[in-house]
């Protein structure tokens, strides 16, 4: 997986592609903890993203709840299929600002 | 109207005038008729009397002296008969007493002690003892103990009857007691006590040898001179021997009072002798004299009065002539006589005479000349009162009617479109209070125009809640069968039919893991507050379900919930069944519901009996026992309420067992839904022109028989072991990618669309495992089977690994609609598993975890 970041004045933008997962879920975790301490809105860019997982879940779960905190927004977009059914089962779409 | 009014104010005058003449001329009739009666019945009288009178004079005598002699006869015999019938029936009381004291073997506490001079002049009980008896023997000590139980009772027996001076009771053994006023006289001048023999005398000897009451001779008492007699009984201790007699002294002129107080009668005497022709009583003014003592100059009336017991015959003395009415006492020989004296009868005879020419020639005359001045009287008043009655009928029908008319037409102008009050125009109080009553229904009618809208809102609007509840209580009932029956491997089909909009009926069916669990219940009365309770019931069910699978855990956690606040007491019918789809083996757990019927592949439809526990709801203590069978391929399982058995139709005839098998026999080869709607249709036409008396409600489970062209070569099966750590996942997902393409000849079409799901689901499984079954630097093992049949395009992984005992699925489900902030991390990967596949389940065999999924293509 790879993780590339886009940073304007209030906004933080992740794009992230290829497969978030157990395994690369801590790497993201650890990126996601910096950016949400800068105290910005946060838009994930998933275009790129063909696989997701419980542990990549929690992570957007966690980016959630850390930006809510300081009353910043945290934005979804370009959502693939496979994982729109993810977050469809698991109730993220009602969580999560998805943007079509 | 009015001319209706006019006929019935008429009606009242000719009711009235009706009644009145009837009146008068049924007063006039009877008198009439009674005047007449009367002078008839004096004219018979006076004809009667007199041929009664010749009638004697001329020898015979009349009815009327027959008739009040024999009245005499028999009201002698029963009043003697009577007196003597009480002494017989006391003595025989007693004579009870004394053999159940000996029957249980009494001791009195105080026995009864030798006659004490202190108690003269009250009655008291004695004891005595003939010459030669030892009373200190310690056997008739023991009987004296015992007999003294009973001496209230003779104490009492001479106390409470009048004639009866001295009460005894003499044994065998030697003694006696003696129940009577004078212990005095039983000593001598000298204080010793008299001597005293009596099992030598008639009553005792008699009554001991007769085994019966007896009637002695007549002896005279010897503290009053009054004659007497002794009514003896004997007694017999609980073996049958004899022990001895119980009597009573009794005056003959307590027997015998009736009679005497005929003394000196001037028309007739009264006679009663003893069986030894002793005269008991003679009331005849010569009774004292010789030359009348009455057998001794009467032996032959005495000899047929004996042979004959009752009968008439005439009799001559010097003084008199009799005609004699004898009969035969009760009492061991006694006779009763009853001497008719003929000089009396005549000298009456000559009397009436006199009289009766008196009456002839006056009297009747003087009654005729009343009667017909009666008559005239009677005649002139019915005619007043005639007069009068015309008048007064007239007077009150008009009073009556006239302020009726004008109420009626005053009312007559008001209708329903204006409802207005009337006038109260006469003051009269009936008509008044007609007036204020007619005026308050108006106003009643007014509030009921205007109120009757409103309530059929209401009602219209309760009607759609109950539609809508109706809606929501069959929301509960899981309708998405086809989505089970994709499984191709079962069928189910399940239909309610509450009795009014709602009920307390349901089934249920869930499916976890392998397990699929089959409810039925029926909660008890029907209607809104019974479906509440079977909501609370569903919902109880479904929690214990989201934990556990065991019927037995269910039901008992579901009676524990129900009973709290259960303050109405409904209780639940329920029966339960989990089902191993792979080896269809059942458990079932049956609280108080109907045994379920299996219809096996060969068409045979069985009642299963099943143990019971009681309903559920009401008491904590139930113990529920399981049930286990097993169903074979195209074996049927068809559950049901009593709302399908308990139809009565016309002839009030019950639906039954019976029946409900043998529609289920003839349609045991149809699919589900067709075979529920075949019993439906048969209770409908049992109980045509019934009302639907409870819940129907129906599930049914069939075990499919695999298809005939299931082909195994279609089944291809796959075995790869992986070693590593997370790093397997993705090995994992290329092995099952790889294999399936080879089960599908490499065209990847069938499962292209599914193999996302996959991943994730393998990655959360192997997740699990490597985090939770092995330890930190353990090894981790994890072997892989794979099954692709492509019979019904069915994939199946196990993943199997050597760690500890971990079962996944017992994990929480997360609330996936819990806000952000309320959720927790985690919980998730078994979550979307099984929501991503047809079915996930977990075994712990051989010391390994076995975990499957399976998904339909």
């Amino acid at each position: 997986m790879t993780i590339t970041k886009n940073e304007t004045a209030d906004t933080i933008t992740v794009m992230l592609s290829g497969r978030l997962d157990k395994l690369s879920s801590p790497e993201l975790d650890a990126v996601m903890k910096e950016e949400v301490a800068k105290n910005k809105n946060i838009v994930f860019d998933l275009k790129d993203l063909t696989y997701i997982s419980s542990a990549g879940l929690r992570v957007m779960l966690a980016t959630e709840k850390g930006a809510k905190e300081n009353d910043k927004k945290t934005t979804v977009i370009n959502v693939n299929p496979d994982v729109m059914d993810i977050f469809n089962v698991t109730g993220f779409t009602y969580m999560l600002d998805i943007q079509k | 109207m009015k001319k209706n009014i006019r006929t019935f104010s008429s009606k009242i005058f000719v009711a009235i005038i009706v009644f009145i003449v009837v009146i008068i001329g049924a007063v006039f009739a009877m008198f009439y008729f009674s005047i007449l009666k009367t002078e008839g019945e004096v004219t018979t009288v006076l004809k009667n009397m007199k041929s009664e009178i010749n009638n004697i004079s001329s020898g015979s005598l009349s009815d009327n002296y027959d008739e009040m002699m024999n009245y005499i006869v028999d009201g002698q015999t029963s009043a003697i008969e009577y007196a003597m019938e009480r002494h017989r029936s006391d003595l025989n009381y007693l004579a009870n007493v004394i053999e159940d004291a000996y029957k249980i073997d009494a001791k009195a506490v105080y026995p009864v002690g030798l006659p004490d001079i202190k108690k003269e002049g009250k009655v008291s009980a004695q004891l005595f003892y003939e010459n030669g008896v030892n009373i200190n023997n310690s056997e008739i000590q023991d009987e004296i103990n015992t007999l003294s139980v009973i001496q209230r009772e003779i104490v009492y027996s001479v106390n409470e009857s009048i004639g009866r001076p001295r009460c005894y009771l003499e044994t065998e053994s030697g003694f006696a007691f003696i129940a009577d006023k004078t212990p005095s006289d039983k000593y001598d001048e000298d204080g010793n006590l008299k001597p005293i023999e009596f099992r030598t005398t008639d009553w005792y000897k008699n009554a001991i040898e007769a085994d019966e009451m007896y009637v002695s001779d007549i002896i005279e008492d010897r503290l009053t001179g009054k004659k007497t007699i002794v009514l003896s009984e004997p007694f017999f201790d609980k073996t049958g021997k004899k022990r001895g007699v119980v009597c009573f002294d009794l005056y003959i002129d307590g027997i015998t009072d009736s009679s005497l107080a005929i003394k000196n009668s001037n028309i007739y005497d009264i006679i009663i002798i003893d069986r030894n022709n002793n005269i008991v009583v003679n009331t005849s003014e010569y009774a004292n004299t010789d030359e009348v003592e009455f057998p001794k100059i009467a032996m032959e009336l005495v000899k047929e009065a004996r042979e004959k017991g009752k009968g008439i015959k005439d009799f001559k003395t010097i003084r008199n002539e009799f005609v004699v009415y004898y009969n035969k006492l009760n009492i061991d020989g006694w006779m009763l006589f009853v001497a008719l004296k003929y000089s009396a009868i005549k000298k009456n005879v000559d009397d009436a005479n006199y009289v009766l020419d008196a009456i002839n020639n006056d009297v009747y005359q003087r009654i005729k000349d009343y009667s017909n001045d009666a008559m005239h009287i009677i005649i002139f008043i019915s005619l007043i009162l005639l007069l009068l009655s015309f008048l007064l009928t007239k007077f009150i029908a008009n009073m009556l009617m006239v302020p009726l008319n004008e109420f009626t037409k005053s009312i007559s102008n008001v209708d329903a479109s204006d409802l207005k009050p009337v006038e109260v125009v006469d003051s009269s109080a009936e008509l008044y209070t007609l007036s204020t009553t007619y005026n308050g229904m108006i106003e009643k009618m007014k509030d009921y125009v205007d109120n009757i809208e409103e309530i059929t809102a209401e009602k219209e609007s309760m009607k759609t809640e109950l539609k809508v509840a109706k809606k929501i209580q069959q929301d509960m009932l899981p309708k998405e069968f086809k989505k089970i029956s994709n499984r191709k491997d079962i069928d189910i089909y399940g239909i309610n039919i509450p009795e009014i909009e709602v009920g307390g009926d349901f089934y249920n069916y869930i499916l976890v893991g392998n397990k699929l669990i089959l409810i039925i219940a029926d909660v008890s009365g029907s209607g809104v507050p019974a479906g509440l309770f079977m909501a609370k019931t569903n919902s109880l069910l479904n929690n214990a379900i989201s934990w556990t699978t065991n019927p037995r855990t269910i039901v008992s956690y579901v009676n524990h919930a129900l009973n709290n606040n259960n303050t109405e007491n409904y209780f639940v019918t329920i029966a339960l069944y989990t089902i191993d789809l792979k080896t269809r083996h059942v458990i079932s757990v049956n609280a108080g519901h109907e045994d379920p019927i299996i219809v096996k592949n060969d068409g045979e439809v069985q009642v299963y009996r099943e143990k019971r526990a009681a309903f559920i709801g009401v008491t904590e203590n139930l113990k529920f026992d399981e049930n286990e069978f097993d169903l074979e391929e195209g074996d049927t399982l068809f559950l049901y309420t009593d709302g399908v058995i308990e139809g009565i139709n016309k002839n009030e005839e019950l639906y039954g067992g019976k029946r409900l098998i043998d529609v289920i026999e003839k349609n045991s080869n149809k699919a589900l839904p067709e075979l529920a709607k075949a019993i439906k249709t048969d209770i409908d036409e049992f109980t045509k022109g019934m009302e639907q008396y409870d819940d129907i409600t129906m599930l049914a489970l069939r075990i499919n028989k695999r298809d005939s062209n299931y082909r195994q070569e279609l089944v291809n099966q796959y075995e790869t072991t992986f070693v590593g750590s997370y790093d397997m996942i993705e090995d994992i997902g290329e092995f099952l990618n790889d294999k399936l393409l080879d089960a599908y000849n490499g065209n990847d079409e069938k499962f292209k669309k599914y193999m996302n799901k996959f991943e994730v689901c393998i990655e959360e499984i192997v997740v699990n495992i490597i985090d939770y079954a092995y330890k930190n630097g353990e090894e981790k093992i994890v072997k892989v089977t794979l099954e692709v049949d492509k019979n019904d395009d069915k994939v199946t992984v196990s993943f199997i690994d050597n760690g500890k005992e971990f079962d996944p699925t017992l994990a929480d489900e997360p609330n996936i609609l819990k806000d952000v902030k309320a959720r927790k991390l985690g919980g998730l990967g078994i979550y979307i598993t099984r929501k991503f596949m047809d079915l996930m389940n977990y075994e712990y065999i051989n010391g390994q975890n076995v975990l499957t999924i399976l998904k339909y293509l």
